[in-house]
Protein backbone atom coordinates (compact mmCIF):
# COMPACT_ATOMS: atom_id res chain seq x y z
CA UNK A 1 0.00 0.00 0.00
CA UNK A 2 1.40 3.50 -0.57
CA UNK A 3 1.68 6.33 1.66
CA UNK A 4 -0.84 8.13 0.33
CA UNK A 5 -3.08 5.01 1.94
CA UNK A 6 -0.97 4.05 4.98
CA UNK A 7 -2.38 4.68 8.49
CA UNK A 8 0.23 3.94 11.77
CA UNK A 9 -2.10 3.46 15.08
CA UNK A 10 0.13 4.08 17.80
CA UNK A 11 -1.90 2.96 20.88
CA UNK A 12 -1.61 -0.21 23.38
CA UNK A 13 -1.79 -3.65 23.04
CA UNK A 14 -3.68 -4.89 26.13
CA UNK A 15 -6.53 -6.89 26.11
CA UNK A 16 -8.70 -4.33 27.48
CA UNK A 17 -7.90 -1.75 25.18
CA UNK A 18 -8.62 -4.60 22.05
CA UNK A 19 -12.43 -3.53 21.34
CA UNK A 20 -11.33 -0.31 20.39
CA UNK A 21 -8.31 -1.08 18.42
CA UNK A 22 -10.54 -3.99 16.62
CA UNK A 23 -13.01 -1.09 15.84
CA UNK A 24 -10.69 1.47 14.43
CA UNK A 25 -8.90 -0.96 12.72
CA UNK A 26 -11.78 -2.43 10.89
CA UNK A 27 -13.36 1.30 10.36
CA UNK A 28 -9.81 2.07 8.32
CA UNK A 29 -10.14 -0.54 6.07
CA UNK A 30 -13.79 -0.37 5.79
CA UNK A 31 -12.58 3.22 4.16
CA UNK A 32 -9.97 1.71 2.11
CA UNK A 33 -6.69 2.94 4.19
CA UNK A 34 -4.25 -0.12 5.45
CA UNK A 35 -3.49 -0.08 9.05
CA UNK A 36 -0.20 -0.28 10.51
CA UNK A 37 0.65 -1.47 14.08
CA UNK A 38 4.15 -1.50 15.76
CA UNK A 39 2.87 -5.16 16.60
CA UNK A 40 3.18 -6.59 13.00
CA UNK A 41 6.95 -5.02 12.35
CA UNK A 42 9.88 -7.26 11.37
CA UNK A 43 11.31 -8.89 14.49
CA UNK A 44 14.47 -8.80 13.19
CA UNK A 45 14.72 -5.11 13.63
CA UNK A 46 14.74 -3.02 16.62
CA UNK A 47 11.45 -1.95 17.88
CA UNK A 48 12.29 1.86 17.39
CA UNK A 49 12.99 1.32 14.20
CA UNK A 50 10.25 -0.37 13.29
CA UNK A 51 7.84 1.82 14.68
CA UNK A 52 10.05 4.89 13.11
CA UNK A 53 10.28 2.92 9.46
CA UNK A 54 6.02 3.01 10.23
CA UNK A 55 5.82 6.47 10.73
CA UNK A 56 8.06 7.66 7.84
CA UNK A 57 5.71 5.64 5.57
CA UNK A 58 2.39 6.64 6.70
CA UNK A 59 0.73 9.46 5.77
CA UNK A 60 -2.20 9.33 8.54
CA UNK A 61 -1.75 8.78 11.97
CA UNK A 62 -3.70 8.04 15.01
CA UNK A 63 -2.12 8.38 18.75
CA UNK A 64 -4.43 7.12 21.26
CA UNK A 65 -3.06 8.53 24.48
CA UNK A 66 -6.00 7.37 26.65
CA UNK A 67 -3.86 4.68 28.78
CA UNK A 68 -0.68 6.79 29.29
CA UNK A 69 -1.97 6.82 33.11
CA UNK A 70 -0.52 4.39 35.38
CA UNK A 71 -3.69 1.89 36.62
CA UNK A 72 -1.51 0.17 39.39
CA UNK A 73 0.45 1.55 42.68
CA UNK A 74 4.04 2.21 42.07
CA UNK A 75 3.35 1.78 38.54
CA UNK A 76 4.98 4.50 36.11
CA UNK A 77 3.48 6.08 33.52
CA UNK A 78 3.18 4.94 30.07
CA UNK A 79 5.79 6.53 28.24
CA UNK A 80 5.59 5.16 24.69
CA UNK A 81 2.39 6.55 22.98
CA UNK A 82 3.18 10.32 23.50
CA UNK A 83 6.84 9.55 22.43
CA UNK A 84 5.79 8.22 19.23
CA UNK A 85 3.38 10.97 18.84
CA UNK A 86 6.71 13.18 19.07
CA UNK A 87 8.37 11.17 17.02
CA UNK A 88 5.60 11.37 14.36
CA UNK A 89 5.31 15.30 15.25
CA UNK A 90 8.80 15.53 14.60
CA UNK A 91 8.71 13.75 11.52
CA UNK A 92 5.88 16.40 9.68
CA UNK A 93 8.02 18.92 10.93
CA UNK A 94 11.28 18.19 10.17
CA UNK A 95 10.76 15.42 7.31
CA UNK A 96 10.48 15.47 3.27
CA UNK A 97 7.94 17.60 1.84
CA UNK A 98 5.68 14.61 1.49
CA UNK A 99 6.12 13.69 4.93
CA UNK A 100 5.12 17.37 5.88
CA UNK A 101 1.69 16.58 4.31
CA UNK A 102 0.93 14.33 7.01
CA UNK A 103 -2.24 14.15 8.98
CA UNK A 104 -2.64 13.07 12.53
CA UNK A 105 -5.64 12.16 14.87
CA UNK A 106 -4.94 12.24 18.99
CA UNK A 107 -7.32 10.04 20.84
CA UNK A 108 -8.12 10.35 24.87
CA UNK A 109 -11.04 8.96 26.83
CA UNK A 110 -11.74 12.16 28.77
CA UNK A 111 -12.03 15.84 27.39
CA UNK A 112 -9.19 17.97 28.38
CA UNK A 113 -7.34 15.15 30.33
CA UNK A 114 -4.56 15.56 28.15
CA UNK A 115 -3.27 19.35 29.02
CA UNK A 116 -2.79 17.95 32.71
CA UNK A 117 0.23 15.57 31.23
CA UNK A 118 1.01 16.90 27.30
CA UNK A 119 -0.29 20.65 27.00
CA UNK A 120 1.44 21.07 24.42
CA UNK A 121 -0.04 18.81 22.01
CA UNK A 122 -2.89 21.44 22.37
CA UNK A 123 -4.50 23.10 19.07
CA UNK A 124 -4.11 19.52 17.03
CA UNK A 125 -7.37 17.21 16.30
CA UNK A 126 -7.81 15.70 19.35
CA UNK A 127 -11.20 13.43 19.98
CA UNK A 128 -12.45 12.00 22.80
CA UNK A 129 -13.80 7.79 22.62
CA UNK A 130 -14.95 7.59 26.46
CA UNK A 131 -13.09 4.11 25.73
CA UNK A 132 -16.19 3.13 23.96
CA UNK A 133 -15.44 0.88 20.32
CA UNK A 134 -18.94 2.71 18.83
CA UNK A 135 -17.59 6.38 19.42
CA UNK A 136 -14.03 5.39 18.16
CA UNK A 137 -15.44 4.51 15.01
CA UNK A 138 -17.57 8.12 14.85
CA UNK A 139 -13.99 9.84 15.57
CA UNK A 140 -12.34 8.18 13.22
CA UNK A 141 -14.45 8.31 10.52
CA UNK A 142 -15.24 12.19 11.19
CA UNK A 143 -11.93 12.57 11.12
CA UNK A 144 -11.26 10.88 7.64
CA UNK A 145 -13.90 12.70 5.99
CA UNK A 146 -12.10 15.49 6.88
CA UNK A 147 -9.68 15.09 4.46
CA UNK A 148 -11.34 12.10 2.16
CA UNK A 149 -14.68 14.22 1.80
CA UNK A 150 -18.62 13.77 2.20
CA UNK A 151 -18.46 10.71 -0.11
CA UNK A 152 -17.67 8.28 2.65
CA UNK A 153 -20.30 5.89 4.65
CA UNK A 154 -21.69 7.29 7.87
CA UNK A 155 -20.50 6.52 11.17
CA UNK A 156 -23.73 4.49 12.04
CA UNK A 157 -23.33 2.16 8.81
CA UNK A 158 -19.94 1.65 9.27
CA UNK A 159 -20.72 0.45 13.05
CA UNK A 160 -23.84 -1.79 11.84
CA UNK A 161 -21.25 -3.45 9.70
CA UNK A 162 -18.70 -3.72 12.59
CA UNK A 163 -21.53 -5.58 14.49
CA UNK A 164 -22.78 -7.58 11.31
CA UNK A 165 -18.93 -8.52 10.43
CA UNK A 166 -18.53 -9.60 14.16
CA UNK A 167 -21.42 -12.20 13.60
CA UNK A 168 -20.07 -13.86 10.40
CA UNK A 169 -16.67 -13.91 12.37
CA UNK A 170 -17.58 -15.71 14.85
CA UNK A 171 -19.42 -18.24 12.73
CA UNK A 172 -16.69 -18.86 10.31
CA UNK A 173 -13.68 -18.28 12.47
CA UNK A 174 -14.46 -21.10 14.79
CA UNK A 175 -13.53 -24.63 15.81
CA UNK A 176 -16.01 -26.11 13.55
CA UNK A 177 -13.24 -25.22 10.73
CA UNK A 178 -10.80 -26.91 12.35
CA UNK A 179 -9.59 -23.28 14.42
CA UNK A 180 -8.11 -23.50 18.16
CA UNK A 181 -8.94 -21.04 20.73
CA UNK A 182 -5.48 -19.77 20.15
CA UNK A 183 -5.75 -19.45 16.79
CA UNK A 184 -8.48 -16.50 17.40
CA UNK A 185 -7.24 -15.08 20.07
CA UNK A 186 -3.58 -14.66 19.28
CA UNK A 187 -4.71 -13.84 15.69
CA UNK A 188 -1.86 -11.52 13.75
CA UNK A 189 -3.54 -8.55 12.82
CA UNK A 190 -2.69 -8.86 9.24
CA UNK A 191 -4.32 -11.97 8.89
CA UNK A 192 -7.43 -10.31 11.06
CA UNK A 193 -7.48 -7.65 7.89
CA UNK A 194 -7.37 -10.52 5.25
CA UNK A 195 -10.47 -11.84 7.06
CA UNK A 196 -12.48 -8.00 7.35
CA UNK A 197 -11.13 -6.87 3.16
CA UNK A 198 -12.54 -10.40 2.04
CA UNK A 199 -15.75 -9.84 3.94
CA UNK A 200 -16.22 -6.18 2.57
CA UNK A 201 -15.74 -7.98 -1.01
CA UNK A 202 -18.68 -9.30 -0.36
CA UNK A 203 -20.58 -7.26 1.11
CA UNK A 204 -20.04 -4.90 -1.83
CA UNK A 205 -20.32 -6.92 -4.06
CA UNK B 1 -2.46 -20.45 10.13
CA UNK B 2 -1.90 -22.42 6.84
CA UNK B 3 -2.53 -20.56 4.16
CA UNK B 4 -4.88 -22.68 2.27
CA UNK B 5 -7.02 -22.70 5.40
CA UNK B 6 -6.91 -19.06 5.41
CA UNK B 7 -7.57 -18.57 1.97
CA UNK B 8 -10.62 -20.55 2.09
CA UNK B 9 -11.81 -19.32 5.70
CA UNK B 10 -11.59 -15.84 3.08
CA UNK B 11 -14.17 -17.16 0.90
CA UNK B 12 -16.20 -18.27 3.59
CA UNK B 13 -16.30 -14.78 5.51
CA UNK B 14 -16.56 -13.33 1.43
CA UNK B 15 -19.70 -15.71 1.30
CA UNK B 16 -20.91 -14.83 4.24
CA UNK B 17 -20.82 -11.00 3.52
CA UNK B 18 -22.65 -11.17 0.34
CA UNK B 19 -25.70 -13.51 2.28
CA UNK B 20 -27.09 -11.19 4.85
CA UNK B 21 -29.79 -13.36 6.44
CA UNK B 22 -29.42 -12.54 10.50
CA UNK B 23 -30.69 -10.20 12.99
CA UNK B 24 -28.63 -8.36 15.45
CA UNK B 25 -28.94 -6.89 18.65
CA UNK B 26 -26.59 -4.15 19.07
CA UNK B 27 -25.85 -1.14 21.00
CA UNK B 28 -26.19 1.72 20.06
CA UNK B 29 -25.72 5.22 21.46
CA UNK B 30 -26.32 4.04 24.57
CA UNK B 31 -29.45 2.01 23.70
CA UNK B 32 -30.46 -1.17 22.08
CA UNK B 33 -31.28 -1.61 18.84
CA UNK B 34 -32.50 -4.27 16.37
CA UNK B 35 -31.32 -4.71 12.87
CA UNK B 36 -31.93 -7.14 10.00
CA UNK B 37 -28.91 -7.56 7.45
CA UNK B 38 -30.19 -6.25 3.99
CA UNK B 39 -32.76 -4.22 5.53
CA UNK B 40 -30.47 -1.19 5.67
CA UNK B 41 -32.22 0.64 8.25
CA UNK B 42 -32.54 0.06 12.32
CA UNK B 43 -35.86 -2.21 13.17
CA UNK B 44 -36.41 -0.54 16.53
CA UNK B 45 -34.31 0.81 19.59
CA UNK B 46 -34.54 0.16 22.71
CA UNK B 47 -33.52 1.66 26.47
CA UNK B 48 -32.82 -1.91 27.47
CA UNK B 49 -31.10 -4.57 25.91
CA UNK B 50 -33.98 -7.56 27.06
CA UNK B 51 -36.53 -5.26 25.20
CA UNK B 52 -34.48 -5.43 22.41
CA UNK B 53 -33.79 -9.29 22.62
CA UNK B 54 -37.52 -9.50 22.46
CA UNK B 55 -38.00 -7.70 19.36
CA UNK B 56 -35.49 -9.77 17.63
CA UNK B 57 -37.14 -12.74 18.78
CA UNK B 58 -40.53 -11.79 17.92
CA UNK B 59 -38.95 -10.82 14.64
CA UNK B 60 -37.38 -14.48 14.44
CA UNK B 61 -40.93 -16.18 15.37
CA UNK B 62 -42.81 -14.37 12.55
CA UNK B 63 -40.14 -15.96 10.05
CA UNK B 64 -38.29 -12.32 9.74
CA UNK B 65 -35.27 -14.04 10.63
CA UNK B 66 -33.47 -17.50 11.00
CA UNK B 67 -30.75 -16.39 13.39
CA UNK B 68 -29.92 -13.79 15.93
CA UNK B 69 -26.67 -12.60 17.11
CA UNK B 70 -26.66 -11.21 20.33
CA UNK B 71 -23.79 -8.68 20.92
CA UNK B 72 -21.80 -7.12 23.94
CA UNK B 73 -21.48 -3.41 24.04
CA UNK B 74 -18.08 -3.53 21.83
CA UNK B 75 -19.62 -4.67 19.27
CA UNK B 76 -18.37 -9.10 20.03
CA UNK B 77 -20.72 -11.66 20.02
CA UNK B 78 -21.83 -13.19 23.05
CA UNK B 79 -23.94 -15.73 21.31
CA UNK B 80 -26.21 -17.04 18.59
CA UNK B 81 -30.08 -18.11 18.59
CA UNK B 82 -31.25 -20.41 15.80
CA UNK B 83 -34.83 -20.46 14.81
CA UNK B 84 -36.50 -23.50 17.17
CA UNK B 85 -33.47 -23.82 19.15
CA UNK B 86 -33.66 -22.16 22.86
Amino acid sequence: MPFENNVFINCPFDKEYKPILKAVFFCLIYLDFNPLLSETTNSASSRISGIQNLIEKSKYSIHDLSRMKSTRKNELARFNMPFELGMDMGCRRFGTEIQKQKFMLILDKERYRYQQSISDISGNDIAIHDDSPEKAIRQVRNWIRKFAGDQIDSANKIWLHFNEFNGDFYEVISPQNMLTDADVSEMPWSEFAFFIQEWIKGKKK
Amino acid sequence: MDEQVRINLGQLLRNAGASGNKAHVISKEGNWAVFKEGAGRILGEFPTRILAINKARELMRTGGTEMIVLHRQDGSVERVQVANQR
